[in-house]
């Protein structure tokens, strides 16, 4: 494999990728990426007096979008929301020990992931106070 | 290509020559995947300048070889020193040249021998592939390399079929997925057969040599199976 340079951190979390699988109801849901372009993200949270308490993804793509889907999952979980709005795609590569240059899209897609489930969770908490 | 190493199939290659020869055209085929894998004629086929690769048939690297029918006259790529009829000036890699001699010769004494037993062994493959849930072979389903099976699965992609492939199972396989080219687009062979962008990612290639043996059938597809079926507990597709 040594022609994709991938970290040992990668691989690990590709082939026992935590959080996996969806959450009913979820407090906030992101969506991001395209099939076409070859990766796809589902984000789901759960979220109590504004900590994430659990999180969920799914994810289509290569080895290092499932990983770093994985990876965005642990830094996030028991977070206040507005600190986990904070993760850049470059935090997730950095937990990584880093991504081949070419895989940093990727990497993008799964912070990407998340802060559309935080921004969707604080347009329905919003949506919920003006009732 | 005389046949094409990612989806398998033998091209016609007699009619495309003789297309081209109607307008009047020079015809050069690549044989990389072909030679030493199906029987290959110049004449009958109406080739006129044929590539040939001395790793894709077990012999060293860094060699091949340019078949030219005797009546062209080409123009050297490398003025110099003479070597190669004037065509290509440097010193000969001699011994290069004898494996890859020696490699053809091999190839081509086995080649029928070979072709059957690997034939056996890729429909077996196929036949049991073709089992798992939305999985489509690509290319030609006969008119294929002896040793060539190829794939396509939906809802997942190749990079992670490999990487899964290599990581629990030991197995080496290939992809047009686009996250193993230099480009990140998927394979161009893949979307000329008419896939789309979304399917193309999903490519799976085995293909076979003289080390494997019809009693690994099973473990390679239990492999594929649980990948595939593991990558698809994953997708959200």
């Amino acid at each position: 494999m040594a022609d994709i340079g991938y970290s040992q951190k990668v691989l690990e979390h590709f082939m026992n990728p935590k959080n996996v699988g969806t959450i009913e109801n979820p407090d906030g849901y992101g969506k991001v990426g395209n099939p076409v372009c070859g990766d796809l993200m589902e984000m789901f949270i759960r979220v109590e007096n504004d900590i994430i308490t659990d999180i969920k993804f799914k994810t289509f793509g290569c080895g290092s979008a499932i990983a770093t889907s994985s990876m965005v999952t642990e830094l996030a979980k028991g977070k206040h929301v507005d600190e986990a709005a904070k993760i850049t795609r470059n935090d997730v590569a950095d937990e990584l020990d880093g991504l081949p240059p070419k895989k940093m899209h990727c990497s993008n897609l799964a912070a990407d992931a998340l802060q559309a489930a935080i921004k969707d969770y604080k347009t329905k908490k919003e949506a919920n106070k003006r009732k | 290509m005389y046949a094409n190493s990612e989806i398998g199939t033998i091209e016609p290659i007699k009619k495309i020559s003789e297309i081209v020869h109607e307008k009047g055209l020079y015809f050069h085929v690549d044989a990389t995947a072909a030679a030493g894998r199906t029987p290959i004629d110049v004449q009958n086929d109406g080739i006129d300048l044929l590539t040939l690769s001395s790793n894709d048939m077990c012999g060293p690297q860094g060699i091949g070889a340019l078949y030219i029918k005797p009546v062209l006259k080409l123009q050297p790529i490398l003025p110099g020193g003479g070597q190669e009829r004037g065509l290509r000036s440097g010193t000969e890699n001699v011994f290069a040249i004898a494996g890859m001699g020696e490699a053809a010769r091999i190839a081509k004494d086995e080649m029928n021998q070979e072709s059957k037993r690997l034939k056996e062994i890729r429909d077996k493959l196929i036949e049991e592939i073709l089992k798992i849930e939305k999985s489509y072979l690509t290319g030609h389903p006969s008119q294929r390399l002896p040793h060539h099976a190829s794939f396509r699965f939906s809802g997942i992609e190749g990079e992670s079929i490999l990487l899964n492939m290599d990581m629990m199972y030991h197995i080496q396989v290939s992809t047009g997925s686009a996250c193993t080219s230099r480009t990140l687009e998927p394979s161009h062979v893949l979307l000329a057969i008419g896939l789309k962008h979304e399917e193309a990612h999903g490519s799976l290639v085995l293909t076979l040599g003289r080390s494997n043996k019809v009693e690994q059938v099973p473990a390679i597809v239990r492999g594929v199976k649980e990948t595939v079926e593991r990558l698809r507990g994953l997708s959200p597709l």
